[in-house]
């Protein structure tokens, strides 16, 4: 549901590189999301195919989103592990077993690159 | 050609947030970010804490509503300063944050309760700047819900699980919410409370208070 919002920043985001760079279109963004958002690659397609038509150098620019794994860190043994999948079960330590962890990192929402 | 930017599409709010938390540091007002379900109890909790506390701080408050301005009517009648946001959004986020505290005389408030619209999800993508996160949570919503709200709960440095006077008439076992959090989150404390039991809020005043001469230091200049 908040994706609408996160998505209309991403594209102020794009259009203010757009203008710095004096880019007349963009034919693709890479974005990055991290697994421990909430933010659903899905929603933010669908916002970002209907939200470009406004905007000229946008219309014909492809999304590409890549779902950036997270990392762990177990509060037991303290070894860090990665998490590759969002979670529908919570996260636990492949070294000892342990289910109390702590997120370390997979809670980015990055823009990676623009191909013009 | 492909041009390589690293931003974060968040940045103009991590900005914000970063503004608010200096602004509260600055004035030595303990800014609490007050997260739940719609009707778990923000309002109820809020109320009881301006009654507790309210002889020895000085109490603001911040409400994020979708729509009405009931609960900022309620708060208003114990001559506090309240900001009503009307949030179009299912969040708060920083930049209308800073919009209500230009109306929000902070050299004059301790503690400011910022009331976050009823939302599991949302509110813990959207940093305020707050200095402390407390999260509530109901009896009647039961006892799986850290499981599957893991960030809220994730980020919480106070969990209050609020209307216990109905444990008796559910199935909900505050061991396993216990447990559930700790699983994402090492530095939190669990609270219980019921608006029928005027003790129950005693252990929570005093967590702010403990947090108030922490976070912003000495006591309160009334």
């Amino acid at each position: 549901m908040h994706e609408l919002s996160v998505t209309q920043s991403l594209i102020d985001l794009i259009l203010e590189e757009v203008e710095q760079r004096s880019i007349k279109s963009v034919k693709k963004v890479g974005i990055s999301v991290g697994v421990f958002t909430t933010f659903e690659p899905y929603a933010i397609n669908f916002y970002f195919e209907t939200l470009k038509t406004e905007y000229p150098p946008l219309t014909d620019t492809v999304l590409e989103i890549e779902l950036k794994p997270g990392v762990c860190r177990c509060q037991e043994c303290g070894k860090d592990f990665e998490v590759k999948e969002t979670v529908s079960n919570l996260p636990q330590c492949p070294h000892c077993g342990s289910i109390f962890v702590e997120i370390k990192e997979g809670r980015e929402f990055l823009i990676n690159y623009l191909e013009v | 050609m492909q041009i390589k930017i690293h931003r974060s599409v968040l940045e103009k709010n991590e900005n914000q947030a970063e503004i608010n938390r200096e602004l509260f540091k600055k004035h030595r007002t303990l800014a609490v970010n007050v997260m739940g379900s719609p009707g778990c109890g923000k309002t109820t909790l809020i109320e009881s804490l301006i009654k507790t506390l309210g002889e020895k701080y000085r109490i603001g408050v911040i409400e994020g509503d979708y729509a009405g301005t009931v609960d900022a009517e309620k708060l208003a009648a114990y001559g506090i300063p309240v900001v009503q946001l009307d949030v179009s959004s299912c969040h708060l986020n920083a930049d209308f944050v800073a919009t209500g505290l230009r109306d929000m005389p902070l050299d004059r408030v301790d503690i400011l309760f910022i009331e976050n619209v009823g939302n599991l999800i949302c509110p813990a993508e959207f940093d305020i700047g707050d200095l402390l996160k407390m999260v509530l949570y109901s009896v009647p919503e039961g006892d799986d819900k850290p499981l599957k709200y893991p960030l809220m709960f994730s980020l919480a440095d106070a969990v209050v699980v609020t209307k216990t006077d109905l444990l008796p008439h559910f199935q909900f076992d505050i061991s396993k919410v216990k447990e559930s959090i700790a699983r994402l989150n090492s530095k939190f404390q669990l609270f219980k409370f019921s608006s029928k039991d005027s003790e129950s809020i005693r252990p929570i005043a005093g967590f702010l208070e403990k947090e108030f001469r922490r976070l912003v230091g000495g006591s309160p200049e009334l």
